[in-house]
């Protein structure tokens, strides 16, 4: 065991990643080990320098590598825009037609979309673009004037529908969601939100000079003072009214979403919540609030997927929601690049992604069985991976925690951490956490950049396993724990909070050697 | 007076692209007849009961219809007319065994007036229950008109008709149709799936002219909370106990004593006063209890899919605002009421920045009220059905939070994470 380990160590970087999902899979991950094939896939670990700020690509076209065909000979049924209520096509062949193992196709050109497309009736059905990326097939839910209209975009409520090859534009709500369902597939989906200064009709004061957003006078516009902490700044798109999500599976079994790309949701970009099975793999992520989100799950695998110029890249979340699935278990985050994930927060206020702080790599909340291994994260200037239970949540709140609800566990558990290469964040961490690290010693100029690792140290029990680094020193992540001598209610605000990890946080990473 | 936003050419539009679809249907999709078919059997059935169709009842409905050839292939009829449920459909009459109830409490829908009927195939029965929603035999129609007086303050010039919904249970499903009265005419409707933006205008009680983007819920809109087999979201037996008066011959009965004495259910019911009954018209019958009227009104508004399951698929975060689950006698967990709980997903708009569902004593803090208070779509509550502020629902849960601490020992003002 300790040679295989040793091995994948010191070839993380490249093909060894494989390798390490054996090892991996006597943690927990177990029943998902198969997909170890696909990791190999991942070609881009033989890519010798991680991407960071400087390799942002340009994006204004569907860019993602690799992406499979969609064949366009297969097609039961074939529509194509008329640019006036195009809506109402797709929603008559769907509803007057049983396509149940169909294939819908969309033809090329720009789709005028006054409102949702549900799928309630046809299970195994398949809506497609047929052009040659999804750049050519636009489903447009903005107006004339720009203003979005309808609720959410695409909405799949029946099992085993694919969504694929197709471009859902400027939605009001979630641009593709699916509820309840088995074995769908969003393939080759991409998802974006104009610019409100780029849209038709932009409002008078894009770009004008303001002190605060009252200045733009346009709900669509804020003023970047908001996010500068400048005093002077000028009027820009408010992305906080982009929708939430852009492509939103939840209560799920077994989704795949793949070569799919998504920009500019004001929540997650992907989110796979409350789901059995699937996987997040190949996905292009960036200037989202969240890039990608697995939260609630069993047994999904997030992989090769590219997050940048988010608010945080990735996450695997576990949230007090009640009902049955309360849990984040085995859930694995696996050759993924994360890099240059700085963009201010745009969130809504209020929302539970309001509190990501800016420069977030990768965080692990409150979940139990999660592996994180073989991603490159770079150049996120927070912190490279955040491990936080719920109870930190609060205390940063310097507020009480709510009740949790029965099943529910706040604490971070058997987080297995390795192989994953870190380089160049931390340098100048924002906001609580920032201020927490400069305090530290960390983040600053003339200091040392903030560890590979933060995590809060919380235990359930003092017996519990919270972070496991695998077994080789030389190979483990740097690490930052703060203690769990500093667990709320012990020090119930965030200011006593900073006194007890001053006192105790350790960058001590040998209690965390272990075998899985 | 109401205008359909794209005028005929929605209507040239949708008969258009019906033939197309439909001869696409026919060459590729055969078992779209069969798969429809069992709608129509219900369909069948009303044509029978009333006389109208006989045996030949699909038939007849494309020959009545004009649609030529479209009407023959599968799917539902496009006019409202060809089911043959109403003697009279500008006057909304109904054919015999078309049976028309009210509800206690009834959904805002931006003010529109409703008239509503049940009808059960003859042989099957409704499974009773006092407290669960009703279980529906494959075939039985509800059937809702939405309205408008022309003019509140002129009774006399009637009502503008806006739409007629069909909710068709099969044996494993349920099919939603939307029927839409064009500009003008309340002589037939046509059915669109799509779910139109309608320009509304009338005239209400004050004499204020209202005008409203009336939004008619697309065929696919209705199956997101339609979606459990057999099931009503509506129709239970709190929300049927109340006296109707059902004109000529019968005068004014409890409709599910009168329901009951047609056969309608499998069970007997409870004697009347026995039965769960909720306030009638909560948001505004002051003599009624806080709590009472509150759980009658989240009722009707919310529970469609703020519910546990089977009821609630849609919004299963855990806020259960249904009847039974805000039961102060029965386990109450005040947390699934939304006391003091965190929302995970808090739709969109910016209209809403709480962080907590209610807040006890403190309305404004509480994300609920404010979503009941918002127009925003992807913010407001309920998402469906309304565009503008019900003002007397949002007083009455105002009210409601502010006074939580004095109603319910264990309810405390404020939340710990504030």
């Amino acid at each position: 065991m300790k040679v295989k380990v040793l091995i994948c160590a010191v070839l993380a970087s490249t093909l060894a990643i494989t390798g390490c999902s054996d090892s991996s899979s006597s943690t927990g991950g177990g029943g998902t080990a198969g997909s170890g094939g696909t990791a190999g896939s991942g070609g881009m670990g033989g890519t010798p320098v991680p991407k960071g700020c400087g390799d942002v690509p340009d994006v204004s076209g569907y860019i993602v590598p690799n992406a499979p065909a969609t064949a366009t000979d297969d097609c039961t049924i074939t529509l194509n825009p008329t640019g006036t209520n195009d809506n109402a096509q797709i929603i008559d062949a769907l509803v007057d037609n049983d396509l149940t193992n169909g294939t819908l196709c969309l033809g090329v050109g720009t789709w005028d979309m006054a409102g949702t497309i549900g799928i309630t009736d046809d299970p195994g059905l398949t809506i497609k673009g047929i052009g040659a990326s999804p750049d050519d097939v636009i489903l447009e839910y903005a107006d004339e004037d720009g203003n979005c209209r309808g609720s959410k975009g695409i909405n799949v409520g029946v099992d085993n529908v694919t969504i694929e090859n197709l471009w859902v534009k400027n939605t009001c709500e979630n641009s593709v969601e699916q509820r309840d369902t088995d074995g769908s597939v969003f393939r080759k989906v991409r998802v974006s939100w104009d610019d409100r200064c780029d849209r038709p009709s932009p409002p008078a004061s894009c770009d004008a000079s303001c002190a605060t957003t009252e200045d733009c006078a346009d709900e669509r516009l804020v003023c970047d003072t908001t996010f500068t902490g400048q005093t002077e700044g000028t009027c820009i798109g408010n992305m906080t009214l982009n929708g939430a999500y852009g492509i939103y599976p939840t209560d799920c079994q077994n989704t795949l979403v793949e070569y799919s790309q998504v920009q500019g949701a004001s929540d997650a970009g992907i989110y796979v919540g409350k789901c059995t099975g699937g996987s997040v793999e190949n996905n292009i992520v960036y200037a989202n609030v969240a890039g990608l989100e697995v939260e609630n799950c069993v047994g999904v695998d997030a992989s090769n997927n590219e997050a940048f110029d988010n608010v945080g890249g990735l996450f695997a979340l576990q949230q007090d929601i009640s009902g049955d699935m309360q849990s984040n278990t085995d859930v694995r985050l696996f050759d993924n690049e994360t890099y240059c994930n700085n963009h201010p927060n745009f969130a809504k206020p209020g929302s539970a992604v309001a509190g990501i702080p800016v420069g977030t790599g990768l965080l692990s909340f409150a979940g139990n069985g999660v592996e994180i291994f073989g991603n490159q994260i770079t150049d996120n200037q927070t912190l490279g991976i955040g491990m936080a239970s719920n109870l930190l949540n609060c205390q940063v709140a310097s507020s009480d925690c709510p009740p949790y609800t029965d099943g529910y566990d706040p604490y971070v558990k058997q987080n297995y951490i390795h192989d994953n290469v870190f380089t160049n964040n931390g340098t100048d961490p924002l906001g609580d956490f920032g201020t927490l690290f400069k305090i530290l010693g960390f983040g600053s100029v003339g200091r040392p950049n903030v560890p590979n690792i933060v995590w809060d140290g919380y235990l359930e029990n003092p017996t519990d396993v919270g972070l496991c680094l695998g077994e080789d020193a030389d190979a483990a992540a740097t690490v930052l724990v703060i203690g769990d001598i500093c667990q709320d209610p012990i020090n119930p605000s965030f200011e006593e909070y900073i006194t007890c990890a001053q006192d105790n946080a350790s960058t001590d990473q040998t209690p965390f050697l272990c075998v899985p | 007076m109401k205008k359909l936003s794209f005028g005929f050419l929605l209507f040239l539009l949708s008969i258009a692209v019906g033939c197309g679809s439909d001869s696409s249907a026919s060459g590729t999709a055969g078992a779209g007849g069969s798969a429809g078919s069992g709608g129509d059997g219900g369909a069948g059935g009303a044509a029978g009961m009333a006389g109208a169709g006989g045996e030949g009842g699909v038939g007849g409905m494309a020959g009545v219809g004009g649609m030529g050839g479209s009407g023959g292939t599968s799917g539902p009829p496009a006019l409202l007319s060809e089911w043959g449920l109403f003697k009279s459909i500008p006057d909304q009459i109904p054919e015999d065994g078309l049976i028309p109830y009210e509800v206690t409490a009834a959904l805002f829908t931006d003010d529109a007036a409703k008239f509503r009927f049940v009808q059960v195939p003859d042989g099957e029965q409704i499974v009773y229950s006092d407290t669960e929603r009703w279980l529906n035999p494959a075939g039985t129609i509800y059937v809702k008109t939405f309205a408008y007086p022309v003019d509140a303050t002129q009774p006399e010039l009637g009502y503008q008709l806006i739409e007629t919904r069909l909710l068709v249970f099969g044996e494993d499903k349920v099919d939603t149709w939307t029927y839409v009265y064009p500009e003008g005419s309340n002589d037939d409707a046509e059915r669109v799936n799509f779910g139109p933006v309608l320009d509304v205008s009338w005239v209400n009680a004050l004499g204020e002219t209202i005008l409203l983007d009336y939004e008619v819920p697309s065929v696919p809109q209705c199956k997101e909370c339609h979606s459990v087999a057999g099931r009503s979201l509506g129709p239970s037996t709190g929300m049927f106990n109340r006296d109707n008066d059902y004109g000529d011959g019968i005068g004014v009965l409890n409709q599910i004593d009168y329901m009951n004495s047609l056969g309608m259910f499998d069970a007997e019911p409870l004697p009347v006063d026995e039965r769960t009954t909720y306030v009638s018209a909560p948001a505004v019958d002051t003599e009624a209890g806080l709590h009472d009227r509150v759980r009658s009104y989240f009722d009707s508004n919310c529970a469609h899919c703020h519910a546990p399951a089977p009821y609630g698929e849609i919004a299963d975060k855990g806020l259960y605002l249904d009847y039974q689950s805000m039961d102060p006698g029965t386990g109450t967990s005040f947390f699934t009421w939304g006391v003091c709980k965190p929302h995970t997903s808090g739709g969109n708009g910016v209209d809403c920045e709480q962080s907590l569902d209610v807040v006890p004593g403190d309305p404004d803090a509480s994300f609920l009220l404010c979503r009941m208070e918002s127009v925003a779509a992807g913010e407001r509550m309920a998402p469906v059905g309304r565009t503008i502020v019900h003002a007397e629902g949002v007083e009455l849960i105002r009210e409601w939070i502010q006074e939580l601490p004095n109603l319910f020992e264990g309810v405390t003002p404020g939340c710990p994470q504030q």
